[in-house]
């Protein structure tokens, strides 16, 4: 723990040429003595010449003249003057003595911090002192202000910088785990784009085979369809004949209907002729022989005719299913030189189709080499990329202790600030200052802790108020119940009185300065973290010294100051 | 062979033959049947006539035809004799027949199936039928022929 | 030598005594014969009258179409055509007029 400095007296012994003069006057005494001198100078010459001189006379006369009457204005103007400054000059020293003590008096106040009490000092000085005095009593107190607001605003924007660079870093992470992941693919995408490589080339090799095959295939197809076609080709000429063997049978057919009919004319005319023969009797004898034997020629033609049919019809039912068998065997040629067709052009088609897979799967293996020189790039790439975000979540992890030190820094620079007592509402001790004037209306204990609770709950970032007696006796201790809500008081009241308080140096420092006081951060007798504390005296109302009032302040609430 | 037989026959064809029909007959397939023309009723065989139908005329009656500038009924003669229907005739002929008695002769066809031969029927060799126009049955070159009067034509209902 | 009608009616062609014929009016589709003193006939067809009709009678026709057979005189042969030559006295049921043949024309 490091006691409050007490403010530096400072002391600056500006002292005049002639106490008690004022400063026209302590520039012009110097000169007075020189145009004396000059004067009896003048004389001494003047004198000279006119004694001692062989010249004219009247240049002795004028140094004469004129040392004479700059003695008698010397004697009539300047030392009367000077005789009555003299007079002056004890009240002037006590004046200024006075001035001084009240000068310093201020000096010290604003040494100490206290710029309130050193406008009270400078109140009391010459207009244009008081002024300027309080002008730069204003100044600094502004500057003080400026300071605690700038303090306030710094740590603000480390808080807001450590949390960007706590998500940076946290995206960082992610990130530099997503790098890993996806170097760990894209290796894996590289093996697996060599196994495609491989498998390409291998694919390229059975495609050119089988292209070669095909080929071969596709000749030999080509020849069994020639054959076909030829086949084909035969069985059509053995239709045809079939079909001129089947046009001729019908010819045949004809002509055996013609004989058969002229057979049946035939044997219906032998007919007629027996009946004629019987009709003429005896002379139709002969005649009915004759007509018998045509009709037996008629029935051999018949009988003839039937046995050619019956050939006939042999021949073409052999025609006939020579001709069916032939159109079958067409059918079956037609329909195997289609297939064969069909064939060919599959197999002409498989052979570019193995072409293309051929060409294909060198184009994917030239492809896939490619890809895997640029996986590896890749892969080298996102290392140097993984390299850069370790990189900069180390620097971010850096930037946020900065920024740790930074709202450190403004917690100095604020605890610096608030080192002065200003008049103003954000001072730390002028508030505790007010709040020692309101405990000294307090007539009892009881009242003097109502009147603190009030007070320490309206300051949210007050986390505990308390009074400790000229005895160093613990008379109140209050917790601003919002601050400390959810959290365990570990320090209460009675177990506070076993503290002796007239060691803590807060209440040193106020008690020996009677002044308010503010401490460096230290450990919270809570354990809830580092606290400062603000004290104060309070006084009874006949002045007397009673006790001292102080609060303490979390350090991580100390912007809300 | 023709057992010849004289006869004569008027120039209209009104001959007479008398007693049992004997000697050659034109044998005819008459459905399934093979009936036995006496030669001398018979006058000319021809190829099937062109026969004009008699509306409402009996089934006997296929209807009328022209012979050599003569009007000639035309009778089915396997209806004549009940017998059933043959196989579809390749050839059938109309025999021109003088029918009816002897006095009142007229001349009608006969269709046939087929006119086979000129045969001679013996008279002992007929079995009599019920007399009118079958006359009987006679055995014919291993065949069973139903020999025909022509004279009862006109007289049976 | 009498002269006929010839006509056909049913398919059939007949021929009747041109003089027994008094009329012939068309009834539509067919003709209407008026007969003297006897009921009118009807045909499908009149083809013409002819001079030399050699009509012989016909014992088989009237044995095998005795529903004409009371009306039938003869046959005869026209042109290589058969026909039945009527008697106009008593003419076969089919030719008769019936009512409703036609109109008259």
């Amino acid at each position: 723990m490091v006691e409050p400095d007490v403010a530096a007296r400072v002391h600056d012994p500006g002292t005049p040429a002639i106490p008690g003069l004022p400063d026209w006057a302590n520039r012009h005494t110097d000169n007075a003595l020189i145009g004396l001198l000059v004067v009896a100078a003048l004389t001494l010459v003047g004198f000279v010449l006119l004694y001692f001189g062989g010249g004219p006379a009247w240049p002795g006369f004028a140094f004469l003249a004129i040392g004479g009457a700059g003695i008698a204005a010397y004697g009539a103007l300047v030392y009367p003057f000077f005789r009555n400054l003299e007079r002056r000059l004890p009240q002037n020293e006590e004046r200024w003595a006075e001035l001084e003590g009240k000068l310093v008096a201020s000096f010290e106040q604003l040494g100490a911090g206290d710029l309130v009490r050193a406008g009270e000092h400078t109140s009391q000085l010459p207009a244009r002192l008081s002024r300027v005095s309080a002008a730069a009593s204003g100044a600094l107190s502004s500057l003080a202000q400026q300071i605690q607001d700038s303090s306030i605003e710094v740590a603000s924007a480390a808080d807001a910088v450590n949390q960007v660079a706590s998500d940076l870093a946290s995206g960082s992470s992610q990130q530099a785990a997503s790098v890993v992941e996806i170097t760990a693919a894209m290796e894996e995408l590289a093996r697996t784009a060599s196994q495609i490589a491989e498998n390409a080339t291998r694919q390229a090799e059975l495609a050119s085979r089988a292209e070669a095959s095909g080929e071969s295939g596709s000749e030999a197809v080509f020849e069994a369809v020639a054959g076909v076609e030829e086949v084909q080709k035969r069985i059509s000429a053995i239709a045809n004949r079939a079909d001129t063997l089947g046009t001729r049978s019908k010819e045949i057919y004809r002509v055996l209907e013609l004989i058969n009919e002229i057979a049946q004319e035939t044997h219906i005319l032998s007919l007629n002729a027996a009946i004629e023969a019987v009709a003429a009797g005896a002379e139709g004898r002969r005649f009915s022989v004759v007509a018998e034997e045509v009709r037996h020629l008629a029935q051999r033609s018949q009988e003839s005719v039937e046995s050619v049919r019956n050939l006939l019809d042999e021949f073409s039912g052999s025609i006939r299913a020579t001709i069916v068998a032939t159109e079958e065997g067409s059918k079956e040629a037609a329909r195997v030189l289609e297939r064969s067709r069909a064939a060919a052009s599959a197999i002409d088609e498989l052979r570019q189709a193995s072409g293309d897979t051929s060409r294909v799967a060198r184009q994917i293996s030239m492809a896939t080499q490619q890809q895997n020189a640029a996986s590896d790039e890749v892969v080298m790439t996102l290392r140097e990329v993984s390299l850069v975000v370790q990189r900069m979540t180390g620097g971010l992890k850096n930037l946020s202790g900065t920024a740790d030190r930074l709202n450190s820094l403004g917690l100095t620079i604020q605890l610096l600030a608030q080192s002065f007592h200003l008049d103003s509402p954000r001072s730390l001790k002028h508030m505790v200052e007010e709040w020692g004037k309101e405990l000294e209306r307090a007539a009892t204990s009881t009242e003097l802790e109502e009147t603190l609770d009030r007070l320490v709950q309206q300051t949210p970032f007050i986390e505990l108020g308390y009074f400790a007696d000229t005895t160093g006796y613990l008379v109140a201790l209050c917790y601003n119940r919002a601050a400390v809500s959810g959290r365990q008081q570990l320090l209460t009241l009675v177990s506070a009185r076993e503290i002796d308080m007239t060691q803590r140096p807060w209440y040193r420092t106020v008690s020996r300065e009677r002044r308010a006081a503010l401490t460096q951060p230290y450990e919270s007798l809570q354990h809830t973290g580092h606290v400062f504390t603000v004290a104060a005296p309070v006084y009874g109302h006949d002045r007397t010294f009673k006790g001292v009032v102080g609060v303490d302040i979390n350090v991580t609430g100390w912007t809300r100051i | 062979m023709i057992a010849p037989e004289s006869s004569s026959k008027g120039a209209n064809g009104s001959g007479r033959l008398g007693g049992l029909s004997t000697g050659s007959h034109l044998l005819v397939q008459a459905g399934e049947y093979v009936c036995a023309l006496p030669l001398v009723s018979v006058r000319r065989v021809v190829r099937s006539l062109t026969v004009h139908p008699l509306p409402g005329s009996a089934p006997e009656l296929e209807g009328l035809a022209e012979f050599g500038g003569e009007p000639l009924p035309v009778l089915n003669l396997a209806r004549m004799v009940n017998a059933a229907p043959g196989a579809n005739p390749a050839y059938p002929v109309t025999v021109v027949v003088w029918a009816g008695p002897a006095d009142a002769r007229e001349i009608m066809g006969l269709a046939v199936d087929a006119a086979l031969e000129v045969a001679d029927v013996p008279s002992a060799s007929v079995v009599a039928g019920g007399g009118g126009f079958l006359l009987g049955e006679a055995p014919i070159a291993g065949r069973v022929v139903r020999v025909l009067n022509l004279e009862a034509l006109g007289r049976e209902t | 030598m009498s002269s006929y009608l010839l006509l056909r009616r049913g398919g059939v062609l007949w021929g009747i005594d041109n003089a027994a014929v008094t009329g012939l009016t068309r009834r539509g589709e067919s003709f209407r014969i008026a007969m003297d003193g006897e009921a009118p006939l009807s045909a499908d067809e009149v083809l013409c009258v002819v001079d030399d009709l050699r009509v012989q009678p016909s014992a088989a026709l009237c044995r095998f179409w005795p529903g004409a057979a009371a009306g039938v005189a003869g046959l005869a042969v026209h042109g290589e055509l058969p026909l039945v030559v009527v008697d106009p006295r008593q003419p076969p049921a089919m030719l008769r007029l019936e009512e409703g043949d036609g109109t008259d024309g």
